[in-house]
């Protein structure tokens, strides 16, 4: 696929303010998963916002908090964990106050998901239309034979072959590409306002991966929804995405608008991680590969990345980071960004 | 298609397992210390008397013979005669068919013992699969914990132990049910269900430990699979998720372990027969093997065998009936 191309497209609509209120705005969040009898920070202090129809993408390792974040969208906390404190509010009302059966008319109808596996995500034992269908009814958009038919509309859509002859069959009967595709309709179908889509072609291959961004841009282009774009793929993210946050050990540790992050990334992590993707002309290219992993059990008082970071000092390792202004709307939590530029580029 | 294949597999497997316990029992029968003819003319019978006997009910001819006599028979329906129950008549008399069939002994005994199963399945499915789902889907409540703890405790305890303090409770302190389960002398429906109240209760309580937690185990891992987590992000009401996305797919396990459970029924039964003296097959076996009654124990153990292999042949058809990969290939 194509990074490059999508590297200089300019960004318009990249800020929460114009046009008002955001539609979802992120303050403070803090998730803990139980482990044993203490509860560990998973998510700390995270703040953003999604502007309506924007796109941000949510960059991370593995373990360093995407997932819950993503499903704190959501007000859904999976067993073992609690939100610790913050607030998430979409469209003026704030989520995490809100019962599970305050929340049954918002998720699904006005704020959808795409999880990351496919083959797990649908229901075994269950049609895949009828899934759709279930959906249609339980948000009262319709019913019966109206909502089957909506089914396989939306089967079309999102690109299935044979639509009406899909939606007759199990799960296990689809590919994987063909089972992102299902679940993609479900997401959609109800017209939500905001899609969270957590990793969602990962489990794919190249090929499929490729053909399911283009669906996906092709939605978000149509529709004028907002997304929030879960991902440690880079490449993808730069391709989809207005505006593109970091994760680093549960903490914001950058967020700008995507070309201006991948033309000046200016946290370590973040040009790190810019480093390690793959490129043709190989800009970057073993300059500042990372090093090590993010070890959640072994984390400093301070800026959680310094451990592995090329430019630390000791100050680092005692003084907590927070998410700074650097330049208007590119934010990071680095109080050596303006020096590490000027070592980084003799 | 593949539906088709997975049943004549299955089918012919059990055919197969029917055969080895046949030939197992038959042998295993052979090698008990004693005869009949011996038990039944007493110590002092002359040798001609005991030899007679045995030429009267073919005792004397080779094993081999014997068995496929017997299983020739079996298969047939004519299951022999009783070796014991109404002795012949006279000495020297022609051996006419005067001795009780097998087949006699042991339908009505079968019939009481089917219906204490029958009566224990039907207390047990239902509770077992309301109290895994209520202890699953009320994981962090109080009740759902003490609810378990008890479950435990009813694993825990044997079933004997159970079947004693319900004698005691219910049977001599408070009078409300019969000690001794004399079915076959019930005269009304009433009455014989209040007979078989006691030893189907001791059945459930100690099926209905083992199946609660594997339908817990089972549903707890499915209620924190992504499907079910999908369903519920979707919107979905509760009670819909649990009934449509995450039962179905929990029940495999329960289902196997009601097979497993209906297999211990065939053991449990006996000892809760000699318990409550409740006149079924498992008491009858046990009859017939303190008398060595051959014919009754080869045809009650056959029996009992072939309801435990019809049971998995059973468990394994609907599994993959409810299965839509297995059905559908």
């Amino acid at each position: 696929m194509s990074t490059v191309a999508a590297r200089d497209v300019a960004v318009d609509g990249v800020s929460s303010t114009n046009g008002g209120e955001p539609l979802v705005r992120v303050d403070d969040l803090t998730v803990d998963y139980r482990n044993d009898d203490q509860w560990v920070s998973v998510v700390k202090n995270v703040s953003f916002s999604i502007g309506r129809g924007e796109t941000l993408g949510l960059a991370g390792e593995s373990g360093c908090g995407k997932t819950t974040t993503a499903l704190a969208m959501f007000g859904y906390n999976k067993p073992g964990s609690r939100v610790a404190g913050g607030r998430v509010s979409f469209d003026g009302r704030d989520l995490l106050g809100l019962s599970d059966r305050q929340m049954q008319p918002i998720r699904g109808a006005r704020i959808s998901l795409v999880p990351q596996n496919p083959a797990s995500t649908l229901t075994p034992s269950m049609k895949v239309g009828r899934q759709v269908v279930e959906t249609l009814e339980a948000h009262g958009v319709s019913s019966g034979s109206e909502a089957m038919e909506r089914t396989v509309e939306i089967f079309g859509q999102v690109g299935l072959p044979e639509p009406a002859e899909i939606a007759r069959r199990y799960p296990h009967q689809l590919s994987g590409g063909q089972q992102q595709r299902v679940v993609i309709a479900i997401a959609i179908v109800c017209r939500p306002d905001l899609i969270v889509l957590d990793e969602p072609t990962t489990a794919l291959d190249v090929t499929t991966q490729a053909r399911l961004l283009e669906l996906l841009t092709q939605i978000k282009g149509d529709s004028g929804m907002s997304a929030l774009y879960v991902s440690h793929n880079l490449g993808v993210l730069e391709q989809i995405c207005d505006r593109v946050a970091v994760m680093y050990a549960g903490e914001l540790i950058e967020i700008a608008p995507t070309a201006e992050l991948f033309n000046q990334p200016r946290h370590p992590y973040t040009r790190g991680l810019i480093a390690a993707v793959p490129r043709v002309e190989a800009e970057h290219a073993g300059t500042e590969k990372l090093r090590g992993l993010l070890r959640r059990d072994d984390l400093p008082d301070g800026c959680g990345f310094a451990p592995r970071c090329p430019y630390s000092r000791p100050q680092c390792f005692t003084d907590p980071q927070r998410l700074d202004e650097i330049e208007p709307s590119h934010q990071v939590a680095c109080w050596r960004a303006p020096d590490i530029e000027a070592e980084a580029t003799p | 298609m593949h539906f088709v294949r997975v049943t004549g597999q299955r089918t012919a497997l059990a055919v197969v397992a029917l055969i080895a316990v046949s030939l197992i029992t038959f042998w295993a029968v052979e090698l008990l210390p004693g005869d009949a003819a011996t038990r039944m003319l007493g110590r002092e019978a002359t040798p001609e008397r005991v030899a007679h006997f045995q030429e009267q009910m073919n005792l004397d001819a080779p094993a081999v013979e014997r068995y496929s006599t017997w299983i020739t028979g079996f298969v047939q329906g004519d299951w022999g005669e009783s070796l014991i129950q109404a002795r012949p008549k006279t000495e020297g008399a022609p051996a006419g068919r005067i001795n009780r069939s097998v087949t006699d002994i042991i339908v009505p005994r079968l019939t009481n013992t089917l219906q204490l199963a029958a009566f224990a399945l039907i207390m047990y499915i239902p509770l077992s699969l309301m109290i895994g789902i209520v202890t699953a889907a009320y994981r962090d409540r109080a009740f759902a914990a003490g609810l378990s703890t008890l479950v435990i405790l009813g694993c825990a305890v044997p079933d004997f132990v159970i079947a004693i303090f319900l004698l005691i409770i219910f049977a001599v302190a408070l009078e409300w049910f019969p000690a001794l389960s004399l079915v076959d002398q019930a005269e009304t429906f009433g009455a014989q269900l209040r007979m078989m109240t006691l030893p189907a209760v001791t059945l459930t309580a100690a099926m209905t430990g083992f199946a609660v937690r594997q339908m817990q185990a089972s549903l707890m891992s499915v209620l924190n699979s992504d499907y079910v987590q999908f369903a519920t992000l979707k919107g979905l009401p509760r009670r819909r998720v649990m009934l449509l996305h995450a039962l179905p797919n929990a029940l495999g396990p329960a289902l196997r372990a009601t097979v497993i459970n209906v297999v211990w029924l065939v053991g449990g039964v006996v000892l809760v027969e000699v318990v409550f003296t409740y006149p079924g097959i498992g008491l009858l076996l046990l009859d017939a093997l303190r008398l060595l009654d051959t014919p009754v124990i080869l045809a009650s153990t056959m029996i009992l065998a072939s309801v435990y292999i019809l049971c998995n042949l059973g468990a394994d058809l609907v599994a993959a009936a409810l299965n839509p990969r297995l059905r559908t290939g």
